[in-house]
């Protein structure tokens, strides 16, 4: 599979509703060990957004983020309906679609995930 | 233990310079990555693809089947691929080791224009 087999993929929640599409594929470095020297870099999830531009240029995960309140605000309310889907969640790959196994209500918002990484 | 490492694949790597380590050659742009499962399912990275076949297809219509069609022609059957176990740092660029395949235009343009001069195949004296 390649990555480009993810981006831009439709998202479908438990009941088969569109939740949107992926716009970005989230990294960890803990995968497995490739020639005992690194780890790989696993999907760790996925960044979905509802709108059909399906490109996000990362305000909502940068500095825009800790910055002041009003471009704070404007990221937020720009972001509002962008969620992140770690890989628990996916349920299946279905020729382009990613089907979850979670109803829409259920997912994070993208400013979570940067709560948590914060902590 | 420090924490794992985190990046977004299409912020910090696709479209990024490949540069080598040994002499800082520029080689290509990160244009996608393949992807495998592990035990338990889950998708890791194991490769950068690079050129028109990886390109390509992203790009899509019909610029992005000319490209395919272009380097099919040359030759190429697969995108030209990076084990990640040889990428040494993702900074601003990716940094890469070991040997690096040619790409399909340099490979034909050696073979078939370079090769047939006459003396091509001596070294500089």
């Amino acid at each position: 599979m390649r990555l480009s087999d993810l981006l831009g993929s439709p998202v479908r929640d438990s009941s088969g509703e569109v939740v949107g599409q992926v716009a970005d594929v989230r990294l960890v470095q803990d995968g497995p060990l490739l020639r005992q020297v690194q780890h790989a870099f696993r999907v760790a999830g996925l960044i979905v957004v509802a709108r059909h531009t399906g490109r996000l240029f990362g305000y909502e995960r940068g500095p825009a983020i800790k910055g002041p309140w009003l471009v704070r605000a404007v990221v937020r309310a720009l972001h509002r309906h962008t969620r992140y889907v770690p890989w628990e969640q996916v349920d299946r790959i279905d020729g382009a679609d990613i089907l979850l196994r979670v109803p829409k209500r259920d997912l994070a918002h993208v400013s979570d995930l940067y709560a948590e990484r914060t902590s | 233990m420090t924490r794992a490492r985190v990046l977004h694949a299409q912020l910090h790597l696709l479209d990024r310079q490949v540069v080598h380590d040994r002499d800082g050659r520029l080689v290509c742009k990160v244009d996608d990555l393949e992807l495998d499962f592990d035990d338990q399912g889950r998708p890791y990275v194991t490769a950068i693809l690079m050129g028109p076949l990886a390109l390509g297809p992203r790009v899509g219509g019909v610029l992005g089947r000319l490209m395919e069609g272009a380097a099919r022609l040359l030759g190429a059957e697969a995108p030209p691929r990076i084990p990640m176990a040889d990428v040494s740092r993702v900074a601003s660029a990716v940094h890469v080791g070991g040997d690096l395949e040619r790409p399909a235009l340099e490979r034909w343009v050696r073979t078939h224009l370079i090769e047939p001069i006459p003396g091509a195949r001596h070294e500089a004296e």
